[in-house]
C-alpha cells in the first residue's frame, strides 16, 4: 500500500478510527467559492436587473404566443360574428375538422358530421334540437347536454379550439354527406346562418 | 479487556462496558420496518402500473384503506422514520458509546426510547390507512402522535447528550459533530412545522395558511432530508466506513468545513421547492443559490467517504460490506449533484410535479441511505450476535447486486416517465395551441414505465428480504449467553487535567479580514435609512454579507487549533449548531412572515362555506394531494392548460396548504371553475373509468355511501376561527345547519343530473362542494356555469 506523501496522519484516534490532515482538493475550493460568486451574480441579474422576474417573462411569453398562434384568426367570441368569419375561412375550417376527427366527435356524429342513429346529431340538414343560432354552438361543446352522451369537451379541447369545432360544426350545413341521418323529430328548423 | 491509555500511566482507570442489547433491537427494528415500508412501496407501485390494485375489487371498507392516497404516506413514513430512523438510532447507540468511551447514559432511557419509537411507527401504520392525517407531506401524523414524537425524541436528546457529558475522550470524532446536528435541527423542524390546532383528537388544522404554510412546510421537509436522512448518515458513515475498510479517513480539515458549510446552508435551501409557486420570488431564488453552494459541501462528504478507501480498493473487490458503503457514497454524490441541479429553477420548471422527483429521492433513499443501512446492519449484526460472520456470508454479494440492479431499473424507467410527461406538458403544436390537451395522454403513455419501476422495486424489495432473513438465521446462532467485555479508561476530568497546554494557533490569514469587511460594508448601508426599504436591495445586502461572513467563518474554521478546542467543548459545539441552524431559520421565515406585500390579499377571496370546509377534511383525508396538485405556475403551457395562474392571496384560509408535489393527475386549483358539472364529478369520484378511460385513480365509491359527520363541523369551525379565519360565533354555531342545507341543494342537483339519490348526508357531496368551490374565487367561472 503506497501512501501519497501528503498523507499527515493526525494524532487522533478514535475507537481506533485514525485521521489524516489532507488538504481539500484544489478544485473543491474552486467550485465552492465559485458557487458563492455564481449566486450574487444571479441575485444582481434576476432581482436586481429589470424584467427578469417569473411574471414578466410568463407576459412575454403569451404575448408572443398570441401573436404568432390563433392570434391571426382575430378576437374569439361567443357571437355569430366570430363564428360566421372562422366559418368562411378555409384554414380555420380545416383545423376544425382535424380537432372534430382527433378529439372523437367522430364516434356520435360520424365522420362527416352526418350523424349516427341514436347517438349524435346530424349537422348537415336544417334542423337542430339544442341550438338555434349559430353562437350557441360553443357554449354546448363546453357544458355539453345534460341527460345525453354528450358531455363537456373541455377536458379534450382547449378554450380556443371550441371555436373551431363550432365554426366546423357550423359549415357541414349544407353539405351532403354518406348515410346522413334523417330528421330528428325533436330536431326544429333553425334559420339561415347569418352574413356579415 | 483493552486500554488506550499508553503514554499516560499514573492516570486512574474507570471500568465500564457498552450496551449492545438496544443495538441488536435497533438494527432488528430497522431491517422489519425495511421490509416493511419497501412492500407498501412496491405495492404503491403496483397501483400506478395496475389500478385494480387500489380495491383488487374488494368492498367499500377496504377500498378506503387501501387507495394509493392513503398508503403512499404510510410508505414514505415507514421509508423514511422507521427504516431510516431505526438504523439512525443503531447507528448512534452503537457507535457513540465506543466513540465516547461511556456506556450510554440510560439504559432505562434507551428502551424508552425504543419502544416509544416503536409505538409511534404502529400509530403510524394505524392511522394512515384510516386517513387520519394533517395533509403535510412527511409531516402527516396527527397532533397526538406528534407530541409522542417529541416526547420520545427528548428523551433520545438527554440519553445521548447525558453521554456526551460522561464522555471519557476528551475530543469529540466528527461523526458525534453530525450526530448533534441531526438532534438538534430535527427538534427545530418537528416543533414548528407541527404547530397545529386540534379541532378533535384526530383532525388539527396547520397553525400557518396557504404560501407562508408552504414555506415551513418545505423548510421542515427539506431539512428532513438534510437533518435525518443526510447528517446521521454522514455520521454514520465516518464511523462505520473506515471501520469497515481500517484505514484512516482521508480528512480531518475536510471534515470541519463541510460539516460546517452543510449546517450553515442546507436550512436555507428549503424553498426550492416552491420554484414558480406563489411565494414571493426572493425566497425562491435563495432557496435555489443556497441549494446551488451546497454541492461541495455534500460532495465534501462523499470525497472523504471514498478517499478514505485509497489502497484499499482491493478490499472492496472482495469484501460485500464495503461495496454496499462504496455503492451508498457515490448515490450520495450523485443525488447531491443532482439535486442542486434540479433547485435551477429553468430545470426544476421543467421537473416539478413530474416523477423526475421520485427519481431524486429515491436515489437518496434506496441508493445512499439504503446501501448505508444495509452496509452498516452487515458489519453489525455478527459482532451483536458475536457469530464471526453472518449465517448465509454468500447472500450478501447476491443482495448487493440485486439491490444494485433494482435501483437502476427503478430510477432509469422513472426518470424517462418524468422527463416524458414533463416535455409532453409544455409541448405546443405550430399554431401555438397545447399539443397534448387531454392531461390523459400523458398518463396512458407512462403505463410501461411503470411496469419497469415496479420490476426495479421488487428486486430491490427481494433484497431487502433476504437481508431480514440473514440476520434472523445470524441471531439463531448467536451463543446462549454473550460475551460482555469490559474496558478500561481515565475518566474525563483525569484527562483534562493531564491535557497539555494548547497548541500555538495559526494568524488570521487576510481571508478572514476580506470577509468581515465586506459583511460590515453590506451592514453598514443596511443601515442608511431608506436602502432596506425595498426588499430586493435588502436580500441582496443580506446575500452580500452573509457570503462575507460565510468566508471569515470558514477561515477562522480553518484555524484547526480553534476547533479542536471546540471538539472539546461538546456543548459549546451544540450551541454553536443551534446558532447556525436557528438564524438561517429566521433569515428566510421573518421576512416571509412579516412583509405584507409577500401575500398580497385579494378582496374577492372568502373562506370555505361549512359544506366545504368538511369536504376539504375529506379531501386531505383521502389523500388526494399526493397525485393533484393545486397550484397553477406562471408558466405558459400551465395557463393555457389549467387557467389563470396562483396567487398568494388565494390561500389565504387554507390550513393546511395544498399545493401538492406530483401531478399524477392534473392539477385542481381551478377545478371549480371548469364546466365540469357536479354530476360529473359524482360520476368520476364513483369510477373514474366511467369519465375519463385509462385513469389511474382510485374509485371513491365509498363515499357514496360513508355518513358525513355534521354534527362535527362547528368543532372544525371553531377551530379555523382560532386561527384567524373569519367565521362569526353565529357562523359556527349554525355550521351544521348551513351545511346540511348545502348539501340538500346540491343532492338535488346531483339526482337531476345523474339519477342517484339521497346524497344529501353523504361525504361525497361535501367533496364536491369543495371540488366545485376550488379556483373560483379570484376569478369568474366560465360561461355556461
Amino acid at each position: 500500500m503506497s501512501e501519497s506523501r501528503q498523507d499527515q496522519l493526525t494524532d487522533h484516534s478514535y475507537d481506533g478510527i485514525q485521521e489524516y490532515d489532507n488538504p481539500l482538493p484544489g478544485w473543491w475550493k474552486l467550485l465552492f467559492w465559485g458557487t458563492f460568486g455564481f449566486s450574487v451574480l444571479y441575485w444582481t441579474w434576476f432581482h436586481i436587473w429589470p424584467g427578469q422576474s417569473i411574471i414578466a417573462t410568463w407576459e412575454a411569453q403569451v404575448e408572443e404566443a398570441r401573436s404568432q398562434g390563433y392570434a391571426r384568426f382575430g378576437e374569439l367570441k361567443d357571437d355569430a360574428e366570430t363564428l360566421v368569419r372562422l366559418m368562411n375561412d378555409p384554414e380555420a375550417v380545416a383545423i376544425g375538422q382535424a380537432l372534430f376527427q382527433s378529439k372523437g366527435c367522430v364516434a356520435c356524429h360520424g365522420p362527416e358530421g352526418g350523424g349516427v342513429v341514436n347517438l349524435g346529431a346530424n349537422f348537415t340538414d336544417d334542423y337542430a334540437i339544442n341550438f338555434q343560432t349559430i353562437d350557441q354552438i360553443p357554449n354546448i361543446i363546453r357544458t355539453g347536454v345534460p341527460g345525453t352522451a354528450m358531455v363537456s369537451q373541455t377536458a379534450l379541447l382547449a378554450p380556443a379550439e371550441v371555436y373551431f369545432v363550432a365554426a366546423y360544426v357550423a359549415s357541414l350545413r349544407g353539405k351532403t354527406v354518406a348515410n346522413a341521418k334523417e330528421r330528428d323529430p325533436r330536431a326544429k328548423p333553425i334559420e339561415p346562418w347569418p352574413t356579415f | 479487556m483493552s486500554t488506550e491509555n499508553a503514554g499516560k500511566p499514573d492516570l486512574p482507570l474507570e471500568r465500564f462496558s457498552y450496551d449492545d442489547a438496544i443495538v441488536r433491537k435497533f438494527v432488528f427494528a430497522t431491517l422489519i420496518w425495511g421490509f416493511v415500508g419497501m412492500l407498501v412501496g412496491v405495492l404503491i407501485a403496483l397501483q400506478l402500473a395496475w389500478p385494480k390494485a387500489n380495491d383488487f375489487g374488494l368492498d367499500a371498507a377496504w377500498t378506503q384503506i387501501l387507495a394509493f392516497g392513503r398508503l403512499r404516506p404510510l410508505h414514505t413514513n415507514a421509508v423514511i422514520f422507521a427504516f431510516a430512523g431505526n438504523a439512525i438510532f443503531a447507528a448512534v447507540y452503537y457507535s457513540s458509546q465506543r466513540l465516547l468511551k461511556a456506556r450510554m447514559f440510560s439504559d432505562l432511557l434507551s428502551r424508552l426510547h425504543f419502544w416509544g419509537w416503536q409505538l409511534i411507527i404502529v400509530l403510524a401504520a394505524v392511522t394512515l390507512p384510516l386517513g387520519i392525517t394533517t395533509g403535510k407531506e412527511y409531516a402527516e401524523l396527527e397532533w397526538p402522535i406528534d407530541i409522542l414524537i417529541a416526547l420520545v425524541w427528548i428523551v433520545f436528546g438527554i440519553n445521548f447528550f447525558g453521554t456526551l457529558v460522561k464522555r471519557r475522550e476528551k475530543h469529540i470524532y466528527v461523526a458525534i459533530w453530525f450526530y448533534i446536528a441531526t438532534w438538534v435541527a430535527i427538534t427545530v423542524l418537528h416543533v414548528f412545522n407541527s404547530l397545529e390546532v386540534p379541532a378533535t383528537l384526530t383532525r388539527s388544522y396547520s397553525l400557518y395558511a396557504g404560501a407562508q404554510d408552504a414555506f415551513m412546510q418545505w423548510w421542515y421537509g427539506h431539512n428532513a432530508v438534510a437533518f435525518f436522512l443526510t447528517t446521521p448518515f454522514l455520521g454514520l458513515m465516518y464511523y462505520f466506513l473506515p471501520k469497515a475498510a481500517n484505514r484512516p479517513v482521508f480528512s480531518y480539515r475536510l471534515s470541519i468545513i463541510h460539516f460546517w458549510s452543510l449546517v450553515f446552508i442546507y436550512i436555507w435551501a428549503g424553498p426550492h421547492h416552491l420554484h414558480y409557486l406563489a411565494v414571493p420570488e426572493w425566497l425562491s431564488t435563495l432557496g435555489m443559490l443556497f441549494s446551488l453552494m451546497l454541492w461541495m459541501p455534500s460532495w465534501g462528504g462523499m470525497l472523504n467517504g471514498l478517499l478514505t478507501l485509497r489502497g484499499a480498493w482491493d478490499k472492496v473487490a472482495k469484501d460485500p460490506i464495503l461495496k454496499f458503503f462504496v455503492v451508498g457514497v457515490t448515490f450520495y454524490g450523485m443525488s447531491t449533484f443532482e439535486g442542486p441541479m434540479l433547485s435551477v429553477k429553468a430545470v426544476n420548471a421543467l421537473s416539478h410535479y413530474t416523477d423526475w422527483t421520485i427519481a431524486h429521492v429515491h436515489g437518496g433513499a434506496l441508493g445512499w441511505v439504503g446501501f448505508m443501512c444495509f452496509g452498516m446492519a452487515y458489519w453489525l449484526l455478527p459482532r451483536l450476535f458475536q457469530t464471526g460472520e453472518m449465517a448465509k456470508p454468500k447472500w450478501l454479494d447476491l443482495h448487493f447486486y440485486l439491490a444494485t440492479l433494482g435501483i437502476l431499473v427503478y430510477i432509469v424507467s422513472i426518470y424517462a416517465a418524468g422527463l416524458t410527461q414533463g416535455l409532453m406538458w409544455r409541448a405546443f403544436d405550430d399554431t401555438g395551441l397545447l399539443k397534448y390537451t387531454d392531461f390523459m395522454d400523458t398518463v396512458r403513455i407512462l403505463r410501461w414505465f411503470y411496469v419497469i419501476r415496479l420490476a426495479g422495486g421488487l428486486l430491490y424489495l427481494t433484497g431487502a428480504g433476504l437481508a431480514l432473513v440473514n440476520a434472523v438465521l445470524t441471531w439463531k446462532k448467536r451463543p446462549a449467553a454473550y460475551e460482555v467485555p469490559v474496558y478500561e479508561a481515565p475518566p474525563l476530568s483525569a484527562l483534562e487535567a493531564a491535557a497539555p497546554a494548547p497548541v500555538a494557533e495559526k494568524a488570521l490569514r487576510p481571508f478572514f479580514w476580506a470577509g468581515l469587511a465586506l459583511a460590515g460594508v453590506c451592514a453598514a448601508v443596511a443601515l442608511i435609512p431608506g436602502v432596506t426599504d425595498s426588499p430586493k436591495v435588502g436580500a441582496f445586502l443580506a446575500l452580500v454579507g452573509g457570503f462575507g461572513l460565510a468566508t471569515a467563518a470558514i477561515d477562522l474554521f480553518m484555524k484547526v487549533g480553534w476547533h479542536r478546542r471546540l471538539e472539546g467543548r461538546p456543548l459549546a459545539f451544540t450551541g454553536w449548531v443551534a446558532a447556525s441552524v436557528v438564524s438561517a431559520s429566521l433569515f428566510e421565515a421573518i421576512p416571509t412572515f412579516v412583509i405584507e406585500s409577500n401575500v398580497p390579499t385579494i378582496s374577492a377571496v372568502k373562506p370555505y362555506t361549512p359544506l366545504e370546509l368538511a369536504g376539504r377534511d375529506i379531501y386531505l383525508a383521502e389523500g388526494c394531494y399526493n397525485c393533484h396538485s393545486q397550484l397553477v405556475r406562471p408558466i405558459r403551457a400551465e395557463t393555457e392548460r389549467y387557467g389563470p395562474y396562483s396567487k398568494a392571496g388565494e390561500f389565504v384560509y387554507d390550513h393546511p396548504f395544498q399545493w401538492g408535489s406530483r401531478r399524477i393527475g392534473p392539477d385542481l386549483a381551478r377545478v371549480g371553475t371548469k364546466t365540469l358539472t357536479p354530476g360529473w364529478h359524482l360520476r368520476h369520484l364513483r369510477n373514474p373509468l366511467d369519465t375519463s378511460p385509462d385513469s389511474l385513480m382510485p374509485r371513491y365509491k365509498h363515499l357514496l355511501e360513508a355518513p358525513l359527520d355534521f354534527a362535527g363541523i362547528p368543532k372544525r369551525m371553531r377551530a379555523m376561527q382560532i386561527l384567524g379565519v373569519p367565521y362569526d360565533d353565529t357562523a359556527v354555531a349554525g355550521g351544521a345547519e348551513a351545511a346540511r342545507a348545502q348539501a340538500e341543494e346540491l343532492a338535488a342537483r346531483l339526482e337531476q343530473e345523474t339519477g342517484v339519490a339521497g346524497l344529501a348526508d353523504k361525504k361525497v357531496t361535501a367533496l364536491i362542494a369543495y371540488l366545485l368551490r376550488l379556483g373560483t374565487d379570484a376569478m369568474p367561472k366560465e360561461a355556461g356555469r
